[in-house]
């Protein structure tokens, strides 16, 4: 009887990831602060200094710590402006597939029968959802835009947190709280919001953190390939396109937004474990 | 409102089928099962009626049934003597009001991310208008009437014992002041010495507030000291009622007899019925459905289902062995 309570009392111990919770408070920072960080005008061209390497190499320029592109634009500056485009779209995809996810979860695991029917099979369809085919095909004929690329990015997302949250009601719906507070006159939306909302809350903390590397990355794919966000805006995948055709001569084009990209993703991938095994020791299958 | 005669909840042929759980991948679908069979009885205002029966016999869904979490196969309710009609708004709500409930698994009754003054603020905030002073003040109020310092209404309910738990479960029913509270075994989950605190307090409060309970119990101990009359069930239909004392004084039906029987061998704090056979017994076609087990049957009880009848002023049984006291009229039809 006791077995399957939620015991917050005894949370599994582990040291708290500190490299993880850094970087990501560092992007945080970094993102919202872009402007007033930046040594350079992200999108100034120097045509004196172009492909410079980072200043650690020879013929470096302080001034240029990671170098500069073909153009002479200072790769720092362009990597930091990328770190608000990476995670604005990523925040844009969360917060639309996150909302459209827990909503229609929650409906098709309290509701049930055909509803819960209806609303499976078309999470289970956008799974099997080509995001990368459609982004193609939208930047063709609409145009390449961020908020298509968040939009593509959500069409996936809700799906997975559907998913989950439809998974987690099925189990705290059988409470017998749930079954009280039909007995003395409330609603499901009522119970939804006030009673298995709180309760999946943290799984829904932890599935967040984990999609973030795959927005981030995804975005980046889809923007090296063309589809994504459109220059002259400095972002992560278009860096890395960028600097492709002087890989040979001047690698950090390519390398600098590269490592951008791993260390966030590797960041809150680390951090989302850590979230699942603190709040949430149920979560191992997301 | 209501004259003390009218019972506040008599329940009219309730009825429920389920399609059996096990059933198999490649089988086909065994056919539903009557869980619940044609149940009818009432509750007295203010008095307490007990639901036994050995594990499996469909008190649970008989009070689901009640509470409107399970829909009933066929059958109706009659609250305070008017049918019960969920689609009259009016009523639905009074219903939702005057009818709460405290089930058996304390972990389970509170939600670990409410606070519990939120959780017994609950039935009061759905039916009422009150402002958040009012509801503190009649928060406070049921944790002292429950035997808990109302400066707990802050805390999370892991902080609080299985007892404190279903202390404040009872509070939760009480905050609207009901007209009955369905009891699915209060105290069974509890440890054994909290029991008698926590059933005391059932007897204390309803004592104080006048209301009906439903009592489903497996201690027939508690039962006896509790309860004003008694529902015998056996296999999804009642096969004895009447008043408590009378029914234990004399049970009629071979199959009470057999259940305070094997009541009086066990220790107190374990259950009547180990050898739960209510599944396994092989559902009879025609017949009594005690026949099977049964000390006394005969070739009658085989073929034809006994009804439910009169055999003392209060007391009915659906056994052969008795005919009838009165005259046809006050038999409540069982049969098929
Ligand atoms: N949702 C359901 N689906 C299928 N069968 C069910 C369902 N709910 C209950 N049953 C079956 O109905 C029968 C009666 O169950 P119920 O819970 O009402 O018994 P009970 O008298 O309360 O037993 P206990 O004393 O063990 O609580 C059991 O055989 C049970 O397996
Ligand atoms: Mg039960």
């Amino acid at each position: 009887m006791t077995a399957n309570r939620y015991d917050p009392a005894f949370p599994k111990q582990r040291g708290k990831p500190w490299i993880a919770l850094g970087i990501v408070a560092l992007t945080m920072v970094v993102a919202v602060f872009a402007n007033q960080l930046v040594l350079h005008d992200p999108e100034a061209v120097d045509p004196a200094n172009a492909l410079l390497p980072p200043v650690l190499f020879e013929g470096g320029l302080l001034e240029y710590p990671l170098g500069t592109d073909r153009l002479g634009r200072d790769i720092l500056s362009r990597v930091m402006l990328g770190t608000r485009i990476s995670l604005s779209i990523a925040a844009m995809a969360l917060a639309f597939g996150g909302i459209v996810g827990v909503v229609l979860g929650m409906i098709a695991g309290y509701r049930g029968g055909w509803v819960d029917v209806v609303i499976m099979r078309l999470a289970d369809s956008f799974l099997a959802f080509p995001s990368v085919l459609i982004a193609l095909v939208l930047a063709v004929t609409i145009g390449a835009r961020m908020e298509l690329v968040a939009l593509v990015l959500g069409l996936v997302l809700w799906a997975r947190f559907a998913r989950l949250i439809r998974g987690e009601v099925l189990t705290w719906k059988e409470r017998d709280f749930v079954a009280l507070a039909r007995v003395s006159g409330a609603t499901g939306r009522y119970i939804m919001i006030r009673h298995l909302l709180p309760n999946v809350a943290n799984s829904l903390v932890v599935l967040a953190t984990l999609q973030v590397g795959w927005a981030i990355v995804v975005e980046a794919s889809l923007t090296f390939l063309g589809a994504g966000v459109p220059p002259p805006t400095p972002t992560w995948g278009g860096m890395v396109a960028e600097g492709l055709d002087f890989i040979e001569s001047a690698w950090w084009i390519s390398l600098m937004p590269g490592i951008a990209i791993l260390l966030v993703v590797f960041a809150f991938n680390v951090l989302g474990d850590w979230l699942r095994d603190k709040l949430d020791p149920q979560l191992r299958s997301v | 409102m209501t004259d003390a005669e009218t019972p506040i909840l008599e329940v009219r042929g309730l009825t429920k089928s389920y399609a059996p759980r096990t059933t198999g991948w490649f089988t086909k679908p065994a056919p539903p099962t009557k869980v619940v069979d044609r149940v009818s009885f009432e509750i007295g205002s203010g008095r307490t009626l007990a639901l036994v029966g050995e594990s499996g016999c469909g008190k649970t869904t008989t009070a689901r049934m009640i509470l409107q979490l399970v829909t009933a196969d066929q059958g109706e309710l009659l609250f305070e003597g008017r049918p019960l009609d969920l689609k009259d708004r009016n009523m639905a709500r009074r219903y939702r009001e005057k009818v709460q409930a405290v089930f058996q698994d304390p972990w389970s009754a509170l939600n670990p991310r409410m606070r519990v003054g939120e959780a017994i603020a609950e039935p009061l905030r759905l039916n009422t208008s009150l402002d958040r002073g009012a509801i503190a003040k009649r928060v406070a109020e049921v944790l002292r009437d429950v035997g808990l310092d109302p400066a707990m209404a802050r805390n999370f309910p892991h902080e609080f014992s299985g007892g404190q738990r279903q202390r404040i479960a009872i509070a939760r029913a009480i905050i609207l002041r009901p007209a009955l509270i369905v009891l699915d075994e209060p105290v069974s989950a509890l440890d054994v010495s909290v029991r008698l605190q926590v059933v005391n307090l059932l007897v204390e409060a309803q004592k104080r507030l006048g209301m009906s309970y439903l009592l489903i119990s497996h201690d027939l101990a508690t039962v006896r000291y509790q309860a004003n009359d008694i529902a015998v069930m056996y296999r999804g239909a009642i096969v004895e009622d009447g008043p408590s004392e009378t029914v234990f004084e004399t049970p009629m039906h071979p199959y009470t007899q057999a259940l305070f029987e094997a009541a009086r061998f066990v220790q107190p704090g374990t259950e009547a019925e180990s050898d739960d056979t209510a599944d396994a017994a092989l559902p009879t076609k025609s017949g009594c459905s005690f026949a099977a087990r049964c000390p006394k049957a005969f070739a009658r009880c085989f073929s034809e289902a006994p009804s439910l009848r009169a055999v003392a002023p209060k007391q009915r049984t659906a056994c052969h062995l008795y005919e009838p006291l009165e005259s046809r009229a006050e038999t409540v039809s069982a049969v098929g």
